[in-house]
């Protein structure tokens, strides 16, 4: 008779349903002009540095105009999510939000 | 769009495998980035960007 | 009386088969994958070869020996005791923790210490997920007060961090396997730890109530005394003040000085954390001193309690000197000072702590 043991794992991660049920990436921005650019930063050292410098250059690209100033948001945190109303906002008043870390 | 060093690679792939978006698209720089002046940081930025406005705009599904 | 059968009757194999053992009710309950081994070497090499240990052999996790478990500590497989939302909401069911705690080597009245340490990592301001996935490779120490450091034989008199302690080494491997193979915590997973740490396999020990004169780590974290309590506490690096001058004044300096210089960090982010209180931890952050019994006579028996010498650290932390910056410190109460009996050697552990966790305190049982 053979000897049973049981899984240590999580197995929802690795389960069939799970990888089978893949989710999309976002879609692209409609157009170009006046682009809502958010900028999420994990506030390490040179985080929103880069991002800042990101969307500097951003705004130099040939057929890109962005809108205004960014919405900037640096987490309490580098392993926290960002606060409720911080994503919110990313979510209802960017196109895209550019993510960047400090490592 | 996040933008991931390569010192994180697997961490970053395995979040995308059980986030469950596999074509999750990210921009990978070289590492560091913590300890670059304000003038490499610049010169870091401007070499993405190119690879940031590819991601935003291409193989990404319709509306 | 029934004439007995010639031949034992075949019994049938299914899913939730038991092996050997008998089946408890708790046992008829347990949801996990089932492996199949034709024996217990075999079933360890199966789960070697599938990564689900720490490198060491393991105890093979069967439903009878998982109920066991379970019911000594009377929580019901399904249970979630930790939700981890920066990891797609990974959770941590009492059932894995108690597969994980066979696997340790635990024995089964152990389990009410490690349901209540997995609950004090699920805290989120313990942040579970931080220093479990950090470059830094930190560790999480496991402390334990009141009379269940007897009952169970938990070490906290000589050699408390060390080999050779079943309860110490069991219950702290019994949580690292569970944040392996439950939360994902593996090197090319979620762990990037750059170098990692011995005490990765497992830390925990008992802090010696009964050598110290002062409050105990679990009254600092408001709990009473005589009360069983486990504290976790997140430490990214840690140090050692030696020294055998029996005057007290010399040594708390000795030993505040020493940490403050095992605080001093070069790492940019690191800095920004110190200088500002950008980080959302820091109010709670705790440092942790493990101070054995001679340290503590020298200073108790020059009349300093507790808090005079969490005070006197604290100046030592926050004076202001030319080379060391100032240690991100809030308050004196997060200097945090365990006891372990440590006999004959004239010694203070310092553990940093982990910048983004806060330790958390609760009961057993």
């Amino acid at each position: 008779m053979p000897m049973i043991t049981l899984d240590p794992t999580f197995e929802a991660f690795t389960a069939k349903e799970r990888l089978a049920n893949s989710r999309a990436s976002a879609p692209a921005p409609k157009g170009l002009n006046g682009l809502r650019v958010g900028l999420l930063a994990n506030g390490k050292h040179n985080s929103r540095e880069l991002l800042d410098a990101l969307f500097a250059e951003l705004g130099q690209v040939d057929g890109i105009t962005l809108s205004g100033e960014p919405i900037k948001v640096c987490k309490g945190s580098v392993s926290v999510p960002p606060e409720p109303e911080d994503f919110r906002r990313l979510v209802a008043e960017t196109d895209f939000v550019l993510v960047a870390i400090g490592d | 769009m996040a933008i991931i060093t390569d010192a994180l690679l697997g961490a970053a792939e395995m979040m995308k495998r059980v986030s469950r978006m596999p074509d999750y698209p990210y921009v990978l720089t070289e590492f560091p980035v913590g300890n670059l002046n304000a003038e490499e940081l610049r010169a870091r930025a401007k070499g993405l960007i190119p690879e940031v406005v590819r991601l935003l705009t291409q193989n990404r599904p319709q509306d | 009386m029934a004439d007995k059968p010639d031949t034992q009757p075949e019994i049938a194999v299914d899913p939730y088969d038991c092996g050997p053992e008998a089946c408890s009710i708790t046992a008829s309950q347990l949801t996990a994958a089932r492996v199949e081994s034709a024996d217990p070497f075999e079933a360890m090499e199966t789960y070697f070869e599938r990564g689900w240990t720490d490198g060491l052999p393991i105890v093979p996790p069967t439903p009878a020996r998982v109920a066991d478990m379970l019911d000594a500590a009377n929580i019901a497989p399904h249970e979630v005791l930790a939700r981890v939302e920066t990891r797609e909401n990974v959770e941590v069911t009492a059932e894995k923790l108690a597969i994980n705690a066979v696997m340790a080597g635990a024995k089964p009245e152990y389990m009410p210490v490690i349901v209540a340490a997995m609950r004090a990592l699920a805290d989120p301001m313990h942040n579970l997920h931080s220093h479990t996935a950090t470059l830094m490779g930190a560790v999480q120490v496991a402390i334990i007060n009141g009379p269940v450091r007897q009952r169970l034989n938990i070490n906290s008199t000589d050699g408390a961090f060390g080999p050779g302690f079943r309860a110490n080494a069991t219950i702290g491997r019994a949580l690292r396997l569970t944040i392996r193979n439950v939360l994902r915590s593996v090197p090319g997973e979620f762990d990037r730890a750059a170098f990692s740490h011995p005490g990765r396999f497992s830390w925990c020990f008992g802090e010696d109530e009964e050598e110290s004169p002062w409050a105990t780590v679990s009254e600092d974290q408001g709990f009473a005394r005589g009360q069983d309590t486990v504290t976790m506490y997140a430490t990214g690096w840690q140090s050692t003040i030696v020294g055998d001058t029996r005057d007290a004044k010399e040594l708390v300096h000795n030993i505040g000085w020493g940490a403050r210089q095992a605080n001093l960090s070069g790492w940019r982010h690191m800095n920004d954390l110190d200088k500002s209180n950008f980080s959302s931890f820091r109010d709670g952050r705790k440092f942790l001193f493990v101070t054995g019994r001679e340290h503590i006579r020298v200073l108790h028996g020059a009349g300093m309690d507790k808090r005079a010498v969490q005070e006197e650290i604290y100046r030592c932390f926050t004076a202001a000197h030319a080379d060391l910056p100032e240690v991100a410190v809030a308050k004196p109460e997060n200097i945090l000072i365990a006891c372990v009996r440590g006999t004959a050697m004239y010694q203070t552990f310092f553990f940093f702590p982990f910048h983004s966790s806060n330790p958390i305190t609760r009961l057993i049982g």
